[in-house]
């Protein structure tokens, strides 16, 4: 069933990436754009339309929704909640509070959205960690910091974007997020950001499974709960920091690719942490595919249609299947 | 060592000097080639209006999709709004220009400009003078300078009347809102429309106000006696009336309520001096 399930999905993702290239707002047919990836075809607009525009941005959203996925997946270990999700601990709100602030300084021709975002988020992910650090009941402490840090940095950018009716817009949009203008560099850095993340926690799976057992059954395991804990958030935090700094929040993607996967493989993190990752990268490719397409003229917010994608499939999933969290 | 120092500074002058000329050659150089850009891209109203006045509708060939006037812009292909652009649709249509008159969604531009479309970016100054470098510009961009003149020497001289005719004559307190309710959207003092009520010869009761919002109770208290609307989206001038008569505490004002086209005051473009005129002939209906 696993390994099924695996090719299943690498599979679906693949030929969706292929179909996705196929399809746009501009009139390439599916001749011409083979073609054009083959190398011939002549250059000129809709060469780069293939190669510049739709080919980063499918890769980035591949990349984004595995790494959301992925890292869904440690939140929910890490804070034993499945409520969490990577945006928990503030990266979105510090990232959406980050570029506000940029906006109302006018600093942000001059440093730019994705470095306001970046600062914004990690800063904010620290401060919750230094605020709930060897504290007793430490999860608690966490869940609750990250959510009321959250809370104040959405008033906080609330109240911002009320001073600053012009900006209201530009901030909203941002926050929706888009692949819009992915580039091959923000590929690389963010492939690099995952594989970072990927392979030291794909074998950390055993910590993970035992950080989801209470306090003090772990300690008596021997293991060193907090560090732990903070070894494998700072670079899920991080990575997901990055891919907001460039595309926005795409919210449920993280919520949802973890508590599918366990659906369909049961939760023990040896094999739910692979699926996790290619349910998030299909279901942001999907997503993103979609919100190019569906309109006649300009796009739709990828975060709206994750949320009306996702949220079906998973209540249905949900009725269908039994579920088991830890 | 001293005479190499000494050399080397006299060749480093000498080089230097001679950028200058070298510069200016090739900016006028580069000026005189490329002059009138075939296909346009407009992602702002105010812009597309321009392009028409300037009788350059023809180099048009996408818009936004809040760019609804002249009706001939209807015709045109959109590609979106200017905070969900769609980059592949923009560049299908294979523009040579893009302008536009606000700041987009931040990458967005810089990305048009990688694909080697030039991108002219506006940022004009809230006021006539603003409005006028802004056509300005934009005729340079399309080769229509002359024709560009013309327009700002038209606009000036209705603005000059009109502000003639307000500094005679009475000053009627007006209260001008884009939006009312709770979340409400007035011309308080920091907005252009602020400043254009003034011109027209109104007494704006929000001007101390900041930020598009003004308190209820200050408006009751000052009781304006004109009340402007814009009709909300999606409704009549009639229903909007309507609505603000039936709603508290708007409808214990006694003034006279008019209604005026949003799009033509607010945007800073041809139509700027008409909507002045059209301001002052409604702050002055009740004599």
């Amino acid at each position: 069933m696993r390994r099924t399930l695996n090719s299943i999905l690498i599979t679906l993702t693949l030929l969706l990436a292929l179909a996705a290239l196929t399809l746009g707002p501009s009139d390439i047919t599916v001749g011409e754009t083979l073609s054009i990836l083959l190398g011939k075809g002549d250059s000129g607009s809709r060469h780069y339309i293939i190669w510049q525009l739709r080919l980063p941005r499918i890769l980035a959203s591949m990349l984004t929704g595995a790494v959301l996925g992925f890292s869904g997946a440690i939140f929910q270990a890490a804070l034993r909640n499945p409520m969490a999700d990577p945006f928990i601990l503030g990266v979105s709100s510090g990232a959406s509070f980050g570029v506000a602030i940029a906006l109302a300084l006018g600093l942000s021709s001059l440093i730019g959205f994705p470095v306001a975002a970046l600062i914004g988020s990690v800063a904010t992910t620290l401060a919750i960690l230094a605020l709930s650090f060897k504290r007793k009941g430490a999860t608690t402490t966490l869940l609750l910091t990250g959510v009321a840090i959250n809370y104040i940095l959405s008033a906080a950018m609330t109240l911002l974007m009320v001073m600053n009716r012009e900006q209201y817009q530009r901030i909203l949009y941002w926050s929706l997020g888009s692949f819009s203008t992915a580039t091959y560099s923000q590929v690389v850095v963010i492939a690099g950001a995952a594989l970072l993340l990927f392979i030291p926690l794909s074998s950390a799976h055993k910590s993970l499974d035992m950080l989801l057992l209470d306090e003090s059954t772990s300690q008596a395991l021997g293991l060193s709960v907090s560090a732990v804990r903070l070894a494998v958030l700072l670079p899920a935090s991080i990575a997901t920091a990055i891919c907001v700094s460039y595309f926005g929040v795409i919210g449920f993607i993280g919520l949802m690719a973890p508590h599918v996967s366990r659906l369909l493989v049961g939760p023990k993190h040896k094999h739910l942490l692979l699926p996790s990752a290619l349910f998030g990268s299909l279901l942001m490719l999907g997503s993103d595919t979609l919100a190019r397409i569906l309109l006649e003229s300009g796009e739709l917010p990828v975060g709206v249609i994750t949320s009306l994608l996702g949220v079906p499939l998973f209540i249905y999933l949900l009725r269908k299947g039994r579920y088991r969290y830890g | 060592m001293r005479n190499t120092t000494t050399r080397n500074r006299i060749f480093l002058t000498v080089m230097l000097i001679l950028l200058v000329p070298t510069l200016l050659f090739s900016m006028a150089h580069v000026e005189k080639e490329g002059k009138a850009p075939d296909r346009v891209v407009s992602l702002s109203p105010n812009v597309t209006e321009t392009i028409f006045a300037l009788g350059k509708g023809e180099t048009l060939i996408g818009r936004s999709d809040y760019c609804n006037y002249p009706e001939e812009a209807l015709a045109l292909p959109s590609v979106g709004t200017l905070y969900n652009p769609s980059l592949e649709k923009m560049l299908s249509l294979e523009p040579t220009l893009v302008i536009s008159s606000a700041f987009s969604g931040d990458q967005f531009l810089a990305a048009v400009e990688k694909a080697g479309i030039e991108v002219l970016q506006l940022d004009a100054q809230e006021t006539f003078n603003g409005t006028y470098d802004l056509i300005r510009s934009i005729a340079d961009a399309v080769d229509a300078d002359e024709r560009g003149e013309l327009l700002i020497l038209s606009m000036q001289n209705t603005v000059r009347e009109i502000a003639i005719k307000a500094q005679t004559g009475s000053r009627p307190t007006v209260y001008m809102a884009l939006d009312f309710g709770s979340f409400d959207s007035a011309a308080t003092g920091d907005t252009f429309l602020s400043e254009m009520i003034e011109m027209a010869g109104g007494d704006n009761v929000a001007k101390d106000g900041l930020h598009w919002t003004y308190s209820k109770e200050m408006l009751l208290f000052h009781d304006p006696e004109i009340i402007l609307l814009a009709p909300r989206w999606g409704e009549s001038a009639e229903e909007t009336v309507a609505a603000f008569k039936n709603t508290k505490p708007y409808s214990d004002l006694g003034g006279r309520i008019l209604t005026f086209d949003a799009d033509m005051i607010s945007r800073q473009g041809p139509r700027s001096a008409e909507a002045l005129k059209l301001l002052y002939n409604l702050v002055h209906s009740g004599e």
